[in-house]
């Protein structure tokens, strides 16, 4: 005869081995300084430094602040400055520095065409007597 | 449940302290009983250990919250019971059942009950027939002889509920027992 503990406890006794090595696990996995669980080196490292240093500390998040303000400041600044026109690059200057020259040649070449060339023009005609009708005269 | 005794609680204070010898004596103490509460509900065995490992983290995480070293025991096993609950919340199976209040012959010991040997095939059969709920009642009482008012601690669920339950349990598995014992096959 058994009670239902005897019953139940006998019944998973097998599974004793995986509970060993599941509890060693957990165990192992101890801070052995005070007992915690045991996370890596670095996040131990930074939660130290957050809580020591910089979620006490009133001027720390001051200075986090001033910080944010003043990068939000100079990216608005950027905006206005850049937004009312093309940004001016050396690359667009020198093109309107050519500018001149080339309206000057294309000026140059509209007023070659207003006045044809000389191998252009049309000759005059000016027609001369045929020979036949200036024998008939004769005679 | 037994509060826990002068020796056991000792482990608590020192774990407390972070002594990792306190705590694999804590464990080694809890382990097989936890695991049989956990595998009995969720009746998975890998989800079981897992549970039960997420509670040894849990408790070893959270042990600062801990009121009363003597209850080391019924807020391990709530732990896990919580646990439980989220594993059946992530199954979409339902939790409850709500059973009336009327019960107060709560009294008997669980090693009143007993078992023979050709019973214990039906016992765990009918065990498993048992809402969670009730079976979640039952283990509790049964594995670490929980008082009401610690099982309706480690249940979240009132008292009178807890009652309830553990009452009708009973009553099922003795209906069982009475029934093969007077027409044994």
């Amino acid at each position: 005869m058994k009670t239902p503990r005897e019953l139940l406890l006998a019944r998973h006794q097998a599974a004793t081995p995986k509970l060993d090595a599941l509890r060693r696990g957990v165990v192992a996995g101890l801070d052995p300084a005070n007992g915690r669980a045991c996370p890596g080196f670095v996040a131990r490292l930074l939660t130290l430094l957050w809580r020591g240093l910089v979620f006490p500390c009133r001027r720390t998040w001051t200075a986090l602040v001033a910080v944010w303000v003043l990068l939000v400041i100079i990216n608005v600044a950027q905006r206005e400055g850049s937004s009312p026109g093309p940004a001016k690059s050396p690359a667009s200057v020198e093109i309107m520095m050519t500018y001149p020259n080339q309206e000057k040649i294309l000026n140059e070449l509209l007023a070659d065409r207003s006045q044809p060339m000389e191998a252009d023009r049309p000759k005059t005609f000016t027609p001369k007597p045929r020979s036949e009708t200036s024998g008939l005269t004769a005679v | 449940m037994p509060e826990v005794d002068e020796i056991e609680q000792r482990p608590v204070t020192q774990a407390r302290a972070g002594d990792s010898v306190a705590w694999d004596a804590l464990f080694r103490r809890f382990q097989l009983p936890l695991y049989v509460y956990v595998v009995e509900l969720v009746r998975d065995e890998q989800a079981a250990l897992d549970i039960v490992q997420e509670s040894f983290i849990a408790a070893v995480r959270h042990v600062g919250g801990l009121r009363e070293d003597a209850k080391f025991g019924g807020w391990l096993f709530g732990i896990a019971h919580q646990k439980c609950v989220q594993c059946w919340r992530k199954w979409r199976e339902v939790l409850f059942d709500e059973i009336p209040e009327s019960a107060d012959d709560f009294g008997d010991s669980p090693d009143d009950l007993l078992i023979r040997r050709e019973q214990e095939a039906e016992f765990m059969h009918l065990l498993n027939q048992l809402p969670r709920p009730r079976r979640s009642v039952l283990l509790l009482h049964f594995v670490e002889d929980f008082s009401v008012e610690e099982i309706a601690s480690i249940t979240e669920t009132p008292p009178g509920t807890v009652k309830s339950r553990l009452h009708y349990a009973k009553k099922s598995l003795r209906k069982l027992l009475e029934e093969n014992h007077e027409n044994p096959a």
